[in-house]
């Protein structure tokens, strides 16, 4: 098990301690909720980080809000924070990171094959939906929650709520981490909300858990999310060997190779 | 998801069914790995159970994701110094929360309540023996420090405390579960 979001996770010492400013611990918490494997943590050190944090709230005690006492394992105060925004080394370096952000998205806009008018050459490429028929994955059996879970985000999926879908999907495989056919719909799922770079690593997955003909149809849709995140060179390669497969999506895939060639050209 | 969680708690307070489900999912989801990491396969889905009808009885005093988390996080710690009180039959205390609605915890091995802050103490100063900035940087935290102060004082970049806290608190971990045998 590993943290979700390093960036995040790491502010858990000071968010245990009750040293978080407001922004920050509430971006902690939405973290927590989502990242097992910080919750698992909180949870492990509660009763110790308890103690110290006590001892926190005792020694700035005076200068808190008047919102209660400690409420729990993961609740807590703020205590004496000088609100970042405040700091005048913060302000300053804020406005470098922005220059810096903006010089970045500038060159990447030269240098990323836009077009004349700034679109990707690839916003047009479709995302056909994956076909889904529950008779297909009879053989896989799915127990308990995991099972449940897959269902229900196949409902959502056949009626296009791909956000649910993908929600849902995303409990199953964390409840059955080898389910291919989960990463592989809810890889497709992302990619229909847009959410390319996500869907890719979940395809990703896919392809290395799937066989037969759910492998090609993976490697085709990982195709089709790395070219949405402009990343041709990539597509080109599982384009290729979705082509070398000789299966179902051989002509889209060899379409779709065609059109990049063309491009980069 | 946060907000997909306090969504679904907002409905479910309302009385939709289909929402306190989706809530009792993602609960059982969660805490199902915890237990299972905790008390082995065989014995996690029983915990569960016993620590998810608590939950049930005392859902319409949860009105947050956190508050939430919170409370099912103390149920369980209960469930599990019951198990493993069953299972080892060793002596426990109960530290029971102030009122208000706080859930009870239990703590397993031979360490009683008051006892934990001499052992956290002891492995803090542990901890400070091969490691003196951990030592003050966790020490500082608790003081209040700010984290300009904490820098200065523990003479690191205060861009690195909280990859320095982290890693600190692993090795505090590490020295509790080793030479304090305490169980996590």
């Amino acid at each position: 098990m590993k943290c979700t979001n390093p960036a995040l996770g790491r502010l858990i010492t000071r968010y245990e301690l009750g040293a978080l400013e407001e922004l920050e611990r509430e971006s902690f918490v939405d973290h927590i909720v989502s990242c097992e494997y910080c919750h698992n943590e909180v949870y492990s050190m509660g009763p110790f980080m308890r103690v110290l944090r006590l001892r926190r709230v005792a020694a700035t005690s005076g200068v808190l809000s008047a919102r209660g006492g400690e409420r729990g394992a993961v609740l807590h105060q703020t205590g004496r924070v000088v609100p970042m925004w405040r700091r005048t080394p913060v302000v300053i370096a804020a406005l470098l990171l922005l220059a810096l952000a903006m010089t970045t998205v500038m060159l990447r806009y030269r240098t990323s094959g836009r077009s004349a008018t700034g679109a990707l050459p690839w916003a047009d490429v479709h995302v056909p939906k994956a076909e889904y028929r529950p008779a297909d994955h009879g053989s896989l059996l799915r127990g308990g929650d995991a099972g449940a879970l897959f269902e229900r985000g196949m409902e959502a999926y056949a009626r296009d709520d791909y956000a649910t879908a993908s929600n849902q999907l995303e409990m199953a495989i964390r409840l059955r981490p080898d389910d291919g056919d989960a990463r592989f719909y809810d890889g497709v799922s992302l990619l229909m909300l847009g959410r390319n770079d996500e869907a890719t690593d979940r395809l990703r997955q896919a392809v290395r858990l799937t066989g037969g003909a759910r492998h090609e149809e993976s490697m085709y849709y990982l195709g089709l999310a790395l070219l949405k995140c402009d990343r041709p060179g990539e597509a080109r390669a599982e384009l290729v060997a979705v082509i070398e497969l000789d299966g179902t999506h051989r002509g889209s895939a060899e379409r779709l190779k065609n059109r990049i060639d063309t491009a980069v050209r | 998801m946060r907000k997909r969680l306090e969504h679904l708690l907002a409905l479910a307070h309302q009385g939709d069914q289909q929402a306190r489900d989706e809530v009792f999912l993602f609960l059982r989801t969660r805490f199902l790995v915890l237990a299972k990491l905790r008390v082995g396969d065989d014995d996690a889905e029983d915990v569960l159970q016993d620590a998810m009808m608590i939950v049930d009885r005392r859902f319409a005093e949860l009105a947050t994701a956190e508050h939430l988390l919170a409370f099912t996080d103390g149920v369980m710690r209960n469930k599990i110094g019951n198990f493993y009180l069953m299972r080892d039959s060793r002596r426990r205390y109960m530290v029971s929360q102030p009122e208000g609605g706080d859930p009870t915890y239990s703590i397993d091995d031979e360490l009683a309540a008051a006892e934990l802050e001499d052992v956290l103490r002891a492995a803090i100063d542990r901890l400070g023996g091969d490691r003196p900035r951990c030592r003050a940087l966790l020490l500082g935290l608790c003081e209040g420090l700010s984290m300009e102060d904490l820098s200065r004082r523990v003479g690191i970049p205060r861009s690195h405390i909280d990859d320095w806290a982290f890693r600190c608190r692993q090795a505090l971990r590490r020295i509790l579960a080793k030479d304090f045998g305490l169980r996590f």
